[in-house]
């Protein structure tokens, strides 16, 4: 019975960790500056195995997707995730009120870069730049 | 008298006034010592006054004009920020910065082969985009090409020819070894970037259940799902190890981490070894036999995952001394010395006056209520261009090496405009992107920021051989303080004064004005006014030359998408020439266009310029629209 209850438990806690709320987006990014909002995201597709697409949403809501492989995938979803992880891990609370630069969402952790915080927009302006320059 | 003819009058008065100096001397005239490029230079696929995009972009033989130059002025862009790192390279003690890359990379363990290969080590240096960098392992580190090598040795054993037991376990245990030694390696280039080995052992948690089930497959190895399910517990050492990460002892911690908690990528880790209980029993050689077999199968894949580990503890170091580089002092002053020279300030500064004088000329004729034009005509005095300034010494600190870089705890306080966060974005994006913006006057809290227009340094480095192309680019995002929207933003709305040309722009026969797109298309018909009053005053016979020239930003993004500034709210690049500078009444008079284009609808306000004759003045029929306020 208590073996039963542990893997119950066991997989509840997978379904607690592993399923995103939207089940297949692996990395959303919102970016607003002077009224235009950019997108970008990536999907997994399921389709006779894992395919990856990236997406990038304009002012216009216009929509341009491109297939990437895996490791394109992993490789923008880890900038991603270090920009997140300084964010939430390595800077001290603030309790001023956030002017928010960029919003970044992955799977498992979400976080939004202020205006204020000089290091992270830098950062982050790269980071949407090189996205910029995967649709030229 | 009436108020256009008063207004006409009027202009021709001021600029009377602004063409002499104080001593009433003929002002200079400053387009007049501007050079004409050599692309303007050579006969294009039309007439300028039939299509301009033609004339300017595309060569008789129908090839792009500026192909040949792209390359070079690529590589243009890119020189004051190559310099820079190099310098501050040197600054640590390296031959260049090349040199303290490699050094970096081997200090992680990541020895660089004797000759990489050229293209992989570009794309990891200057990387284009994140889609050009992966599978490059092994071109560049010495470990990867090793992986791939010991690999194919041991895939080429004929063991099925050995008969002897000795013989097969020593194969046994050269594929063991090799499996170890990469897991070895593995942990340790996993423990020099946390996040991103967290993000991949998540991927491959995820990667346990078929799509849309939750439940594990059931030939999911139990010990990962276990450590998959552990993950959020284990979330506070790999915070903890992220925060270390760098100090001493780190490396050592974080390996110990990976080593006990997670569980290594079967293609990397050790296989299980045992026979099936209910074969039928084998003699020793077919059971040695058989492990060989699933060690073969087992490493099939364990040099692409190793490669995909090296790729990223090579990006991981990479970014690292990028990202040290960019804020380092020798970096920031190398940079700022190079795009914000006196001599490009004073070039730009005067430029910069000439359009916003032809810009409150054409506010004469556009805006007929006085209390606006008098807001707007203030306010062009007030509008500068952004000049980024070398920060305080009192702005650095040592880093850990030892290097003076920008301070990360005061940027937000001591770092002005641009400067605040262009030197903590490792690549440095602000100085090659060709960019330039208009921002109006903003407040946050007590801090104020003023109205002013950038030109980033890759449009500031066209100063030095096409101030037109600069004097058009400027004069675009000047004219953004009038457009539809954001003349609302500062207090004076014209949307009402620009509807009359916008709807112009919006018919077939013109540029087909998409939704969107009003705000650029007023600062290119305000640019083309600029334009066509600069161009004016030098010899017609290097009025179209100097136009084609005004060009070449645009010419150049229609080569290669990547030289583009333009997002989508821009009408496309053969419009924008064609249909608004082309198109332009003021430009048809003073290039001295006899007919209106066959390709565009001339559009344009009801104004006049200088001394120019309108020899075509727009009418009714030829589609020529002035605006409602300018009538």
């Amino acid at each position: 019975m208590i073996k039963l209850i542990s893997v119950a438990v066991l997989l509840l806690s997978f379904r607690t960790f592993a399923e995103p709320s939207t089940p297949d987006l692996l990395l959303d990014i919102s970016f607003e500056k002077n009224h235009m909002h950019h997108r970008y995201s990536i999907k997994e597709v399921f389709d006779k195995g894992s395919t990856y697409v990236l997406s990038f949403t304009d002012e216009r809501q216009k929509t341009q997707s491109m297939k990437i492989s895996e490791d394109q995938a992993r490789s923008i979803k880890n900038r991603a995730t270090r920009i997140i992880w300084e964010n939430l891990y390595r800077k001290p609370a603030s309790s001023t009120n956030c002017l928010v630069y960029v919003t970044l969402k992955t799977d498992s952790e979400q976080t939004k870069i202020c205006k204020d915080n000089a290091v992270l927009v830098g950062e982050s302006y790269g980071f949407l730049n090189a996205l910029r320059g995967a649709f030229r | 008298m009436s108020t256009y003819t008063k207004s006409v009058l009027k202009i021709v008065f001021l600029i009377q006034l602004f063409s002499m100096n104080s001593s009433g001397q003929e002002r200079d005239c400053l387009v007049c010592t501007f050079p004409l490029t050599p692309e303007s230079l050579k006969p294009g696929q039309a007439d300028a006054c039939e299509d301009l995009y033609a004339a300017a972009c595309v060569s008789a033989n129908g090839k792009y004009k500026y192909q040949d130059i792209i390359k070079k002025e690529q590589a243009k862009i890119k020189k004051p920020v190559v310099d820079a790192r190099n310098k501050a390279a040197q600054q640590m003690g390296y031959k260049d910065f090349n040199d303290a890359l490699k050094s970096k990379l081997k200090a992680a363990g990541l020895t660089i082969k004797s000759s990489p290969d050229k293209e992989a080590w570009e794309r990891l240096v200057n990387p284009d985009n994140f889609l050009s960098i992966n599978g490059d392992a092994d071109k560049i580190y010495e470990t990867a090409q090793q992986c791939g090598k010991e690999k194919s040795e041991l895939n080429a054993i004929p063991s099925y020819l050995l008969t002897e037991p000795a013989e097969l376990k020593n194969i046994v245990h050269r594929y063991q070894t090799f499996q170890t030694k990469y897991k070895e390696l593995s942990i340790k280039y996993n423990a020099q970037d946390i996040p991103n080995f967290v993000d991949q052992f998540g991927w491959r948690c995820k990667n346990l259940k078929t799509a849309g089930s939750s439940l594990p497959k059931s030939k999911d190895d139990p010990r990962l799902v276990q450590e998959c399910a552990n993950i959020p517990q284990l979330k506070r050492q790999e915070t903890e190890l992220f925060r270390e990460e760098g100090s001493e002892g780190y490396q050592r911690k974080a390996e110990q981490f990976i080593r006990s908690h997670i569980v290594m990528d079967t293609s990397l880790g050790s296989v299980s070894l045992q026979t099936p209980v209910k074969s039928p029993p084998k003699s020793e050689v077919e059971s040695l036999r058989d492990k060989i077999k699933l060690l073969d199968e087992s490493i099939t894949d364990t040099c692409n995952s190793y490669d995909s580990i090296v790729t990223n503890a090579g990006k991981k170091v990479t970014s690292d001394l990028k990202k040290e580089i960019a804020r380092s002092r020798v970096t920031v002053e190398s940079l700022i010395d190079s795009a914000y020279s006196p001599e490009r300030q004073k070039l730009a500064a005067g430029i910069a006056q000439s359009a916003k004088n032809d810009i409150q000329d054409l506010v004469g004729s556009l805006v007929k209520d006085p209390k606006k034009r008098g807001d707007i005509l203030e306010g062009y005095g007030d509008l500068k261009i952004s000049w980024m300034q070398k920060p305080e010494a009192s702005s650095y600190t040592k880093d850990s090496n030892g290097v003076e870089v920008l301070n990360e705890e005061t940027a937000g306080k001591n770092l002005n405009g641009s400067a605040r966060t262009a030197f903590f974005d490792p690549e440095l994006s602000f100085f090659t992107s060709i960019n330039a913006f208009y921002n109006p006057a903003g407040s946050t809290g007590k801090e104020k920021t003023d109205e002013q227009v950038t030109m980033q340094p890759a449009i500031l480095s066209i100063l030095d051989e096409n101030p037109y192309a600069f004097l058009g680019a400027i004069a675009h995002e000047s004219g953004h303080k009038i457009d539809p929207y954001i003349s609302y933003i500062n207090g004076y709305d014209l949307s009402g004064e620009c509807e009359g040309l916008l709807n112009c722009y919006r018919d077939s026969k013109s540029i087909k004005l998409g939704i969107g797109q009003s705000g650029e298309t007023m600062a290119d018909y305000y640019s083309s006014e600029v334009l066509a009053r600069e161009i004016q005053k030098l010899p017609q016979e290097q009025r179209k030359q100097a136009l084609m020239s005004s060009m070449e930003i645009f010419c150049l993004s229609d080569v290669d998408i990547n030289m583009s500034p333009f997002n989508e709210v821009h009408p496309e690049t053969s419009l924008r020439i064609g249909g608004i500078y082309g198109a332009n009444p003021s430009i048809r008079n003073v290039l001295g266009c006899k007919n209106d284009s066959s390709k565009f609808k001339t559009c344009g306000l009801n104004v006049s310029i200088l001394d120019a004759p309108m020899v075509n003045p727009p009418t009714k029929d030829s589609g020529a629209t002035a605006a409602k306020g300018a009538k």
